[in-house]
């Protein structure tokens, strides 16, 4: 299984990435160079020894902080979240954030009626909620090229497919709110079945601590459209092909078209 | 008119923007959580959830992002990962197409980049030890560069950026770290390479909703196969029905397994399991389940004694309800003659031609019986000829219905009836006469006790038939007889749904008429809503010509655990069990097993609750009351036989809402007994009359009520009187006391002196609880005193906090006697 990184590759430099060798080679031109030619120039004795501790300084920084690319990637990932949280953009309470920055963060417009979904910056995008197989005939060794075929290579250039399966708790699994319904119907049943219930009752409301449900969703990026009806034209040429490759690939795969259902779906998704 | 028109353009663009502004601020701020917070190495959203996110497979100058044997059930064993009250995983797999040429110039590019590289570390490395140092890091990248270009080239695949993003959320920083261990365990056993983005755990999280964005560290390029793999399309754990009959609870995670009879074809089963493998345990468990979960009938019937595992006791235990028919010739066995004709006095709804249809399958059924005897076609023509006749000569006309219909099970024939037809016709030289008189003789000798009236009922919705009384000679018949009695009888009430189960079937398969008769009732049954469930100890039980057509029409498949090590390759061949389904069998234990659903097996614990225990093991008394709670909490178990034996119950004993109770109670509102305020005792209304609660009023039933719960919840040994006696009698180390509760006006002054002293007498320690209203009058020396005298409230909690610690403290008083006597 290959996973490369096409798009961000860089000649090395003496087997390094070209980027790190290049800002450390700044770095140092900055940090230790500059104060290095003060420390010659000068005649100063106490200019020297500032210069020396500046120049020890930089270079134990060098070495704790950006020696390797992997420290450097770190440190620069660390600089910027410092300077968000000194800008307060790591505390987002959404009723007081200004709109601009929360859809910075959450990146929603808008839902249509007909279920499209419009993100900033003029993307579109539709979500499906599957119901997947859990034994496939042949095993995974036929269901994947049976995916690929009818279901990754139909996706077309301009589009985006994300998945996305989660595990979400649920109040009460349903076979416990049966079983109570059974035994609040004392109607029908005698006192012995209704302690035989009960037993069951307190057996499941002790094994089941806390039930969860999994719930796969599918998102479908459109792409960048001017108009929703665009993004609707899109979709509608998609809507077939992706239904076959449902169909054939044995996924059940449900549009959620619902505005409320899709912000409640987000909402899931997000907590 | 100009300036103001002007105007009214203006305010309306500025209302739709306002308008679109509202509608766009309401989505993105009813979906975003009220606070997330960012930290270095986690988010927390609402401050109680914590989110954490692993970003896998992107690859580094050391490391390739997945390996090349990446199994395909990866994402599965992700998915795997119980979700438990601790922790919840989601996962996330974006892939977006590059467009061919794009993507071969991407190629290009990666593969031009790579042969500069690698010569200009050769270079730099020849210069410096005048040695070129060749990294296979290079070769290898290439290597994939030209497999990717060679597939997107040719067409065969297409190149995705893809992302695959893992979120661990939890409710505590604990959880969330256990969570992440064991996803990181499954990572890296499988080698994969993964980052955590520290600092960007917001993007990265972001990245991974259902949104169109991503974020570039987590960006990486594979081909369509690769996507196909990953994608977490194929769920690894079968979806537990979350209706239907509970079997058991699933090994691997403790989730309550279910089947839903409704979504198979037909709810027929085999189970089979070696002796002491808790066979017959799980088919009780089933049977008292399905009969008050799905409201069935069932039929259970047994060639075996009684012994260990009691299924007359779940009978005994459903009372009314149910039936113990003991077939034998052995004084107490009932009895079934063949010849009568069973209808149902439940249905009312048959018509003539129905009726004319139930004889005509008892003929059927008569034929099957002898058919066990090896009869002939010639035979069986001849049997059915001869029992219309002798029907005939008893008056019992086949079409005129009401010659039969109604008739007392005395008035039928018996077999003994039928063998003078045949002695009859063997005068008349009748080959199937005389071979049949030879075959039955049995009839006039050990087998006469059949040609008694039949004297069961069956209106029954639990019946369970003990055929272990049946001579040997006669079993086979009347299991075919016996089982097709049953079928036949349900088959006419479609309302209820019913199943047959047999145990020890292997007695059954041992005759091929009895064999041919179970077939048909698995492969035709689901007509008449009729479900099987056929239990035998080994596959080798069932001839090898007939293992298709019963595997191909059971729906449910159960092997129980301990299994016998030579069994387990018939086991493997006739359930086409794989491997990992082996392992897992091996694994299961007495009680545990493996529950096979179309072709998905899944390892199931039968454990029992408490009350099966009691009644499948035969630890049921008849007589106990059943404690019925109606499905709430009790704060502690120990006052459940409060519960039973007063009939009464506490609001604040009860977890959570207690409006629960209301479902079968009646509230009073009474005083807290050792504090301030009201509280609530519901009781049974069948226990009230006239205001009271078993003569009680209110307010003194749930004063000694909530006292009687004190001591019970202190260790004490509670006795609660009524009617007569101390209201309370407590117990703890053999050190007793008598506490009666008293209000204003109850009893004179005199009575109070003389129940002291007829206390003090039989208990030794007496105490009287009265109102603080009323102390004053009861603790008088010339009453009953203060030392016997106590106020509720806080007064009362001080008093009984002491006595219990000086009951707890003082030696057992049998241990007391002996010292005193060692002394």
């Amino acid at each position: 299984m290959e996973s490369l990184l096409l798009r961000t590759v860089r000649e090395e430099v003496w087997g390094h990435p070209w980027y790190w060798v290049q800002n450390s080679g700044i770095y140092m031109l900055i940090t230790v160079f500059i104060p290095f030619l003060i420390l010659i120039i000068s005649d100063s004795l106490i200019v020297k020894g500032i210069c020396a501790l500046v120049i020890g300084f930089f270079i134990l920084v060098y070495i704790r902080h950006l020696s390797t690319p992997e420290k450097y990637n770190s440190t620069i990932k660390r600089i910027w979240y410092t300077y968000r949280v000194y800008r307060g953009k790591t505390i987002i309470p959404k009723y007081s954030t200004p709109l601009e920055f929360l859809k910075e963060i959450v990146p929603l417009e808008a839902v249509h009626p007909t279920g499209i979904i419009q993100f900033t910056r003029n993307r579109y995008g539709v979500l499906f909620r599957l119901y997947v197989p859990t034994e496939t005939e042949g095993g995974l060794e036929t269901f994947v090229p049976m995916v690929v075929s009818n279901f990754v290579n139909r996706i077309v250039e301009t589009q985006t497919l994300k998945v996305f399966a989660m595990n979400r708790y649920v109040q009460s699994a349903n076979i416990i709110n049966e079983i109570l319904e059974a035994m609040n119907d004392s109607s029908g049943r005698t006192p012995e079945q209704i302690a035989h219930l009960e037993s069951i009752y307190r057996q499941l409301n002790e094994s089941v601590k806390v039930p969860t449900q999994r719930y796969i969703y599918m998102f479908l990026g459109l792409g960048f459209f001017e108009t929703v009806p665009e993004a609707e034209s899109s979709l509608k040429n998609i809507l077939p092909s992706l239904r076959d490759g449902f169909a054939i690939s044995g996924i059940t795969g449900i549009r959620v078209i619902d505005p409320n259902e899709i912000a409640l779906t987000y909402r899931r998704c997000l907590k | 008119m100009n300036i103001i028109s002007k105007f009214r353009g203006k305010k309306t663009v500025a209302d739709i923007a306002i308008l679109k502004e509202r509608r766009h601020s309401e989505v993105v701020r009813k979906v975003t959580p009220t606070l997330i917070e960012e930290f270095e190495d986690y988010l927390t959203i609402d401050k109680d959830t914590f989110v954490t996110c692993v970003v896998l497979g992107v690859p580094t100058k050391h490391h390739n992002g997945f390996p090349k044997t990446l199994p395909l059930n990866f994402t599965g064993q992700i998915m795997a990962i119980e979700n438990t009250g601790e922790f919840l995983i989601d996962i996330s797999y974006k892939c977006s197409p590059i467009p061919p040429a794009e993507a071969m110039a991407l190629l290009d590019n990666s593969m031009y980049v790579n042969r500069v590289s690698m010569a200009q570390v050769e270079k730099e490395t020849r210069k410096e030890t005048g040695v070129s140092v060749h990294s296979q890091r290079y070769d290898f990248q290439a290597q994939d560069f030209t497999y990717l270009f060679k597939e997107v080239y040719k067409n065969e695949q297409k190149l995705f950026d893809t992302q695959y993003i893992i979120v661990i959320k939890a409710s505590s920083l604990e959880g969330l770290r256990n969570g992440t261990s064991s996803v990181l365990g499954v990572i890296e056993a499988n080698v994969v390479n993964y980052e955590m983005p520290y600092h960007k755990m917001l993007d990265t999280y972001m990245a991974a909703l259902p949104f169109p964005t991503s974020v570039e560290f987590a960006e990486m390029q594979q081909l369509s196969n690769s996507c196909g793999a990953l994608l977490p399309l194929n769920d690894p754990l079968t979806p537990l029905a979350d209706t239907g009959l509970l079997y058991g609870l699933r090994k691997a995670d403790g989730s309550p397994y279910i089947i839903d009879w409704q979504t198979l074809a037909a709810a027929h089963h085999i189970i089979i399991g070696g002796t002491g493998s808790g066979k017959t345990v799980e088919l009780m468990k089933l049977m008292m389940s399905g009969h008050d979960i799905l409201g069935h009938r069932f039929i259970y019937i047994t060639p075996k004694p009684d012994s260990r595992t009691n299924f007359i006791s779940v009978a005994n235990y459903y009372a009314d309800q149910a039936q113990v028919i003991q077939i034998g010739a052995a004084s107490g066995c009932q009895n079934i003659n063949p010849l009568q004709i069973m209808i149902d006095s439940n249905q009312t709804m048959l018509t003539d031609a129905d009726y004319v249809t139930l004889f005509n399958n008892h003929l059927e059924l008569l034929t099957a019986f002898f058919s066990v005897m090896d009869t002939s076609t010639n035979m069986d023509d001849y049997i059915i000829q001869s029992l219309i006749e002798l029907y005939r000569r008893h008056g019992i006309i086949r079409k005129n219905v009401s010659t039969w219909k109604n008739r007392a099970g005395k008035d039928y024939p018996v077999l003994v009836d039928l063998r003078e037809i045949w002695k009859e016709d063997v005068e008349k030289k009748n080959p199937s006469a005389v071979a049949m008189l030879n075959r039955t003789s049995r009839l006039e000798t050990s087998w006469e006790y059949i040609n008694r009236p039949t004297d069961i009922r069956m209106d029954k919705d639990l019946i369970v038939i003990d055929l272990s009384g049946v001579p040997g000679s006669l079993q086979s018949a009347m299991n075919v007889f016996v089982t097709g009695l049953m079928s036949l009888r349900f088959n006419t009430d479609l309302t209820k749904k019913t199943c047959v189960i047999i145990d020890e079937g292997r007695v059954f398969l041992q005759n091929k008429s009895l064999t041919e008769f179970i077939l048909k009732m698995y492969t035709q049954g689901r007509s008449y809503e009729m479900s099987a469930m056929f239990a035998t100890q080994q596959v080798s039980d069932i001839n090898k010509d007939i293992q298709e057509l019963f595997k191909n029409n059971s729906f449910v498949n159960i092997v129980m655990g301990n299994v016998q090590p030579n069994s387990y390759k018939g086991l493997e061949d006739f359930f086409s069990l794989s491997p990992d389904d082996m392992r897992a069998l091996k694994t299961c234990g007495v009680g545990e097993g493996l529950v096979q659903v179309r072709g998905k097996s899944t390892a199931v614990s039968f454990s029992l609750t408490d009350l099966e225990k009691d009644v499948i093991l035969g630890e049921w008394k008849a007589g106990k009351k059943a404690f019925i709670d109606s499905g709430f909490q009790l704060i502690d178990d120990r006052l459940k036989s409060l519960i039973i034996d007063q009939e009464g119950i506490m609001s604040d004993w009860v977890e959570g809402d207690p409006k629960v109770l209301g479902i079968d109670r009646v509230p009073y509102n009474i005083q807290q007994t050792f504090g301030r305020g009201m509280t609530q005792v519901w009781v049974n209304p069948t226990k009230v009359k006239d205001g009271k609660i078993m003569q009680q009023t209110p307010d003194h039933y749930g004063t000694v009520l909530q006292i009687g719960a004190y001591l019970l919840l202190k260790g004490f040994e509670v006795k609660i009187n009524h009617f007569e006696d101390a209201d309370i009698i407590a117990e703890l180390n053999g050190h007793t006391i008598a506490i009666e509760y008293e209000r204003q006006g109850s009893h004179s002054k005199k009575e109070l002196i003389d129940k002291k002293t007829k206390l003090q007498t039989t208990y030794g320690k007496v105490l009287f609880i009265v109102p603080s209203t009323y102390y004053s009058v009861v603790a008088d020396p010339s009453c009953v005193g203060p030392e016997n005298t106590v106020s509720r409230g806080s007064a009362l909690d001080e008093y009984l906090t002491d006595l219990w610690q000086e009951y707890r403290d003082l030696k057992p008083l049998i241990q007391q006697s002996c010292s005193v006597l060692t002394a």
